[in-house]
């Protein structure tokens, strides 16, 4: 059965000056999701797959490259039974870096985490004793050590952060990122506010029955010190709302290359704050022509119409709105107000799944580009790296989050509309680490694969070609790695650009055979024998 | 060991449970007086053991057999717990008692009184035994603490949990307050329930038995919630007698005896001779209000679940939740409960859909049966 919802949206934009439709078709996915919806790439193929969490069970239904699914099932005893459901909320994340991606699930009672094994095919339930009414879940790299931390927000007491001692383990420690100790706790996004390169924290927070004023209902914002330690700023910032907040789309709402933020409250009002690129914000909702009715959980955001500018779906009445680009937005109807968003049939138009189905995006004649991420210093997602892109129409900025809005897990890809430009002169990701990776004239229509530390323009700012050298290069037959110390390497994997691995062996001379490999380019990661990794591009003729 | 008689003699007490003692100045030989052999030191609690309160010496602990002035009594509308039975009682320091203040609020106790609920099964598979859970204790330690402004933002009361060993011969006080998973299977009404029950963690105890009435900084106290004139206006089985409670509390000395005439009273939602709609906003009171009340933990959806609430917009018929939920326009849709969001919540078991999303893991079949029953009957409809 096939429903079309057509929501015509009909809107004129200086810069980019494409009419826009944004139209979705319901479509069943052959199974139910219970609980929170949640579709993000578990394979590392990165093609966004959909998650379910059964009963004694977890299904992803794996997005094909040929289209369309496949359901694997994987029995995990225990999951999706008791405590180990994600009631309130789900986030994932490759915490312990091997390749295949790991679960969060907030339950009003406990955290649980589903990890994968190391090679993708079985996944194993551990649940941390601690209570906790759990809320928003996010995996990040709290203290940037290269490793992605868990973070649960709580509703009735302190907030919970769990450290990644960098051998596969999360261990329960309030002491790696201690908030306020109090309750109402119900949403963290991550984020770079003031674009200093290291990643802050927004805290939306709500407490029933408490009066205006008090503090655990007021929004907290978490400067990073730039050491792994934060300074909360929130009433400096102008963001300390008291009005009830269950959710946050922070985007880079205008443009200008900062985020602004659109807050969903249950009391009083909604906001709408611009950020004024001094570490401030402006509250505009008065001019952003939307309503005024409160009283949405969910608050997502993504570019659906791939006009460049980022829209938000929530539920308060209408459920999409559509960014004009002018600092206003459009209200439309749609059968859904929440979900998990992501690229389920990648055509380059973000769907949303939610329940039994997927809304699928009809798209239209409007271009984009997708980023898809492998951290190599930084942790394997890139979560918490920025991404731009630069062109025509300025700039646009995404923010790789696990994690978004009150309670769903949504793609970690970067996906981007460019309207009818028809050139992407500039794609820059900067990752935690600091390594910025740029990609120059990349093709409309795409998806760019980025290693980190690999892209043509080295030497922008990366500490692996620092630490070792390719040659020759070009390479014909073989390729030879001299590093500045005494590394000793215990495997290279070869990727090419689309992030296919096409060579995946172990060595101890550090001498690659490339004689088989296609010509083209390609991106080289060692890993040496005490597990770190490096990488650099090479070309193969 | 504590000394259980005190030497009392000043004047003849006839004690309504049976005891009878007479004190004559002119006996050659003192007699002896009954008193509690409750101990409870408020600088002291809690203890270690639930043993160590003797609120039940009238027998082996787990058979709860109160002691002396340790009183049973029972809301008429009682809160669902996944279907665990429960015996409460209550005791008061010798000489003071409990005040009304209001049908619908939390009577007035002294320092010193402490609440007990002792949560159990009786069916439990697979040798369909008895099985003690857990004891929930409330003490007021403390007089109540109040700002400049005459707003309580201490009430005194403490809750504490006492986990029975599988011996059924102690239980311990839960010093970790995580909250404890049983996992319980058991037979009710010849059908077997799985139960996933949660002793709960002390942040949990508190989310449902606090309140910030007037929305005060600081304001969130702690407060029982059963012990209102209008759940214990209620016939109660002593075994020796049956008796409305407020009177046997006033007999016992528990209460001050200045009780109005009548009093708005909730109906044991069971018992189908009472009228429908009252049955269904008495399970509303005691499953729903602490939190849907002013003041109480989900004070800012703007629905009053109390019993004593006359307003039907306020008691939820008619009016637009205010969370959205598909194909669910009204909180009560007068007429059609398979499409009002109170039945939605109460049938499920998601955590971020039900109601309430403390104090059970499974669906109670026969409150939603009759909250639907309620929904379907209403004439006027929305709309």
């Amino acid at each position: 059965m096939k429903k079309l919802y057509v929501l015509l949206a009909v809107c004129s934009f200086p810069v980019l000056g494409q009419a826009q439709t944004v139209s979705f078709t319901q479509q069943a996915l052959g199974g139910n999701v219970p609980y929170n919806p949640c579709t993000v790439d578990m394979d590392g193929d990165h093609l966004d797959d959909v998650v379910a969490i059964g009963s004694n069970q977890l299904k992803v239904w794996k997005q094909l490259a040929s289209g369309g699914f496949t359901l694997a099932t994987y029995a995990v005893t225990g999951l999706g039974l008791g405590n180990a459901t994600p009631d309130w909320s789900i986030a994932a994340g490759d915490f312990d870096g091997n390749g295949f991606t790991d679960l969060v699930l907030g339950n009003g009672s406990r955290v649980s985490l589903v990890k994968a094994n190391t090679t993708g095919t079985g996944y194993a339930l551990s649940t941390y004793p601690q209570n906790i009414f759990t809320q928003r879940t996010n995996f990040i790299d709290i203290d940037n050590d290269g490793n992605l931390d868990l973070w649960a927000c709580h509703d009735v007491a302190q907030s919970h952060a769990y450290r990644n001692d960098g051998a596969g383990n999360l261990n329960f420690d309030i002491s790696l990122m201690p908030t306020l100790a109090v309750g109402g706790n119900y949403a963290s996004i991550w984020t770079d506010y003031n674009s200093d390169g290291h990643i802050d924290m927004y805290l939306a927070k709500c407490r029933s029955g408490a009066p205006v004023g008090d503090p655990q209902r007021i929004n907290l914002l978490y400067k990073n010190n730039g050491d792994g330690t934060y300074t909360e700023v929130g009433a400096a910032a102008g963001v300390n709302d008291g009005a009830q907040s269950w959710s946050t789309a922070v985007e880079d709402f205008d443009n200008d290359g900062d985020m602004d933020m659109v807050l969903s409250n249950i009391s009083d009002q909604n906001r709408f704050y611009v950020n004024n690129g001094d570490g401030t914000f402006t509250d505009m909702y008065a001019s952003s022509g939307i309503a005024a009715q409160v009283g949405s959980w969910e608050l997502q955001s993504a570019d659906f119409n791939n006009d460049g500018f980022v829209d938000f779906l929530w539920e308060n009445g209408k459920e999409l709105y559509l960014n004009n680009g002018n600092g206003t937005f459009t209200g439309y109807d749609l059968p859904f107000g929440q979900g998990g968003i992501a690229d389920l049939n990648n055509d380059g138009f973000l769907d949303v799944q939610v329940g039994s189905n997927i809304y699928m995006n009809n798209g239209n004649p409007n271009k984009w580009i997708k980023v898809t991420l492998q951290g190599v210093e930084s942790n394997r997602n890139g979560i918490g790296a920025r991404v731009e892109i630069e062109g025509t129409w300025g700039k646009q900025t995404r923010e790789i989050r696990s994690g978004q809005g009150f309670s769903n897990m949504s793609t970690l890809n970067a996906h981007f509309g460019i309207g009818s430009a028809t050139a992407i002169p500039v794609v820059r990701v900067v990752w935690p680490s600091g390594t910025v990776d740029e990609y120059l004239n990349v093709s409309t229509n795409s998806t760019l694969f980025v290693l980190e530390g690999s892209s043509p323009a080295l030497g922008v700012n990366n500490p692996s070609a620092t630490k070792f050298t390719i040659s020759p290069n070009p390479a014909k037959d073989v390729i030879n790695v001299t590093f500045a110390n005494d590394t000793q390497l215990a495997s290279a994997q070869i990727f090419d650009l689309t992030g296919r691995k096409v060579m995946d062996s172990a060595i101890n001379v550090n001498q690659i055979g490339v004689k088989s490999l296609s010509n083209g380019a390609y991106v080289l990661l060692l890993t040496d024998v005490d597990g770190k990794t490096y990488s650099q591009k090479f070309i193969k003729e | 060991m504590k000394k259980n008689y005190l030497l009392l003699c000043f004047v003849a007490i006839i004690l309504g449970a049976g005891i009878f003692i007479s004190c004559n100045h002119d006996d050659n030989e003192d007699e002896y007086l009954p008193v509690s052999p409750v101990v409870l030191d408020v600088t002291q609690v809690p203890y270690a053991k639930l043993s160590d309160y003797h609120f039940f010496d009238g027998g082996e602990l787990k058979e709860l057999s109160p002691s002396y002035k340790v009183l049973p009594y029972r809301p008429a509308s009682e809160l669902f717990t996944d279907y665990a039975h429960k015996k409460r009682f209550v005791w008061m320091p010798q000489g003071t008692k409990a005040t009304f203040n209001g049908n619908d609020n939390t009577l007035e106790f002294p320092v010193g009184a402490v609440l007990i609920k002792n949560f159990y099964y009786d069916d439990v598979l697979p040798d369909h035994t008895t099985k003690i859970i857990e004891t929930r204790i409330l003490i007021k330690k403390r007089e109540p603490q109040y700002n400049d402004d005459g707003d309580e933002i201490n009430s005194g009361w403490e809750p504490y949990v006492y986990i029975w060993n599988d011996e059924q011969t102690e239980a311990f006080l839960d010093t970790e307050q995580q909250g404890v998973f049983v996992p319980v299977s058991f037979m009710h009404n010849g059908q077997q329930k799985d139960a996933f029950y949660k002793i709960p963690a002390d942040t949990e105890c508190r989310t449902c038995h606090k309140i910030n009435l007037n929305e005060t900084l600081n304001g969130e106290i702690v407060i029982p919630v059963g012990v209102k004139p209008q759940n214990l206006n209620y016939v109660y089985d002593y075994g020796t007698s049956q008796r409305n409670q407020l009177e046997k509390w006033v007999a016992e000395g528990y209460l001050e005896n200045n009780i109005p005439a009548t009093i708005l009273s909730t109906v044991d939602y069971n018992d189908t001779s009472k009228p429908l709609e009252l049955r269904a906003r008495s399970y509303m009171d005691i499953n729903c209000a602490h939190c849907h009340r002013q003041g109480g933990h989900c004070d800012y959806v703007n629905v009053r679940f109390n019993f004593s609430n006359s307003d039907p917009e306020t008691v939820g018929i008619c009016a637009t939740p205010l969370f959205n939920v598909d194909n669910l326009p009204y909180v009560i849709n007068a007429g059609d409960a398979a499409n009002s969001e109170i039945i939605h919540r109460i049938s499920s078991t998601d955590g971020s859909v039900m109601m309430p999303f403390i104090g059970r893991s499974i669906v109670h079949e026969e409150g939603v049966q009759l909250m639907t029953d309620w929904i379907n009957s209403m004439q006027n409809h929305c709309n």
